[in-house]
């Protein structure tokens, strides 16, 4: 009776272990799973895929401005590129142009943002009022 | 004693034969068998571009190198920038070698310009003499990416407006292509430098012996 006892304990044990490594690797795993997609079909071609960009070509996330005002300009450079970027400076700058994402929808953009934050940011997340009313504000 | 030292001896042989006897990359491409018969192989014709410093560029510029070649626009915002990862790659495991150069030809005539071309080249940290960018007649440089295994076109649908493939080719002394790979897949591209290997060890030993 006792050595049945203690093998069920011992099993319980196991048991245990086996669910700590689970939600730790549940813990390592960055929550936005959607927003990492879509940079990386999205972003990752010129941004890279680690987000450090390529030589002076292509910037890296970290380095953009945008990064920690999450939510409002970040909203409208991932949909407008460039064009927003021109017309907050008032002119062309003299980087490779950044292109439009115009096929993404709010919610994809929040993802994104929200990835953004969590992996090269502050890690503050962004609601979609935010993403929707910063996108109705790009172009003003 | 003796044994091993005979064996030694024709271990170096074989291996010296080995070395000696390494199969060449073919000449890729249709060729023409002449009334005489002989064969013609594919050869890339005479060009006259621009590069990104304003200077010409031309078959004299590639003259007694081996060189590679693509197609790609600045602006292109599908494959081109894995593209110029891929080649930038390329171009820094064989930095020391003079005898490799890089053109890459824009289908964007319209909008890249010499300075556009020019910004872009310094904006990837090359040798402007080693890697051109060039531009020019556009029904010349769509010409040309089909004697390059590539095709180009304007398609308002594609990404960036231009559709075009994403192929690397290598080309010898004699204008000839010897290799070729999907510049956006790094496996693929691996391969491809091991091909360039051969192909400037061939032309070592040619002009050696």
């Amino acid at each position: 009776m006792v050595r049945f006892h203690a093998m069920r304990l011992r099993k319980f044990n196991f048991l245990m272990v086996i669910v700590g490594f689970i939600f730790a690797a549940e813990g390592c795993h960055q929550p936005f799973a959607q927003g990492q997609a879509l940079y990386d079909a999205n972003c990752s071609r010129c941004h890279g895929m680690d987000g450090q960009g390529f030589e002076n070509l292509y910037p890296g996330i970290l380095e953009s401005p945008y990064l920690m005002t999450a939510g409002s300009g970040l909203a409208c450079v991932i949909v407008h590129g460039s064009d927003y970027l021109d017309e907050k400076r008032g002119g062309p700058g003299d980087e490779i142009p950044m292109p439009e994402n115009k096929h993404l929808t709010p919610v994809e953009v929040l993802n994104i943002i929200n990835y953004l934050s969590w992996e090269f940011g502050s890690r503050e997340t962004t609601t979609i009022d935010q993403v929707m009313r910063a996108m109705e504000g790009c172009k003003e | 004693m003796r044994y091993l030292l005979g064996s030694v001896v024709v271990f170096i042989l074989l291996w010296s034969c080995q070395t000696q006897s390494e199969t060449k990359l073919p000449i890729l491409g249709i060729p023409d068998i002449t009334e005489n018969g002989d064969t013609l192989h594919h050869t890339i014709p005479e060009f006259n571009f621009i590069d990104q410093n304003g200077e010409p560029v031309t078959k004299e510029t590639v003259e007694g190198k081996v060189y590679i070649a693509d197609f790609f626009f600045t602006s292109c915002p599908s494959i081109c920038p894995i593209m110029t990862r891929e080649m930038k790659r390329i171009y820094q495991q064989f930095e020391e070698e003079d005898q490799l150069m890089f053109i890459s030809h824009s289908i964007d005539t319209r909008h890249d310009s010499v300075p556009v071309l020019k910004a872009y080249a310094d904006r990837l940290n090359i040798d402007h003499d080693k890697w051109k960018f060039v531009t020019g007649d556009k029904s010349e440089i769509y010409s040309i990416a089909n004697d390059y295994f590539n095709v180009a076109f304007e398609d308002e649908d594609a990404p960036g407006g231009y559709d075009h493939s994403g192929r690397f080719i290598l080309i010898d002394l004699n204008g000839h292509i010897r290799a070729f790979c999907d510049g956006t897949d790094p496996e693929s591209v691996d391969v491809f430098m091991k091909d360039i290997r051969k192909l400037l060890r061939e032309v070592n030993q040619n002009s050696t012996g």
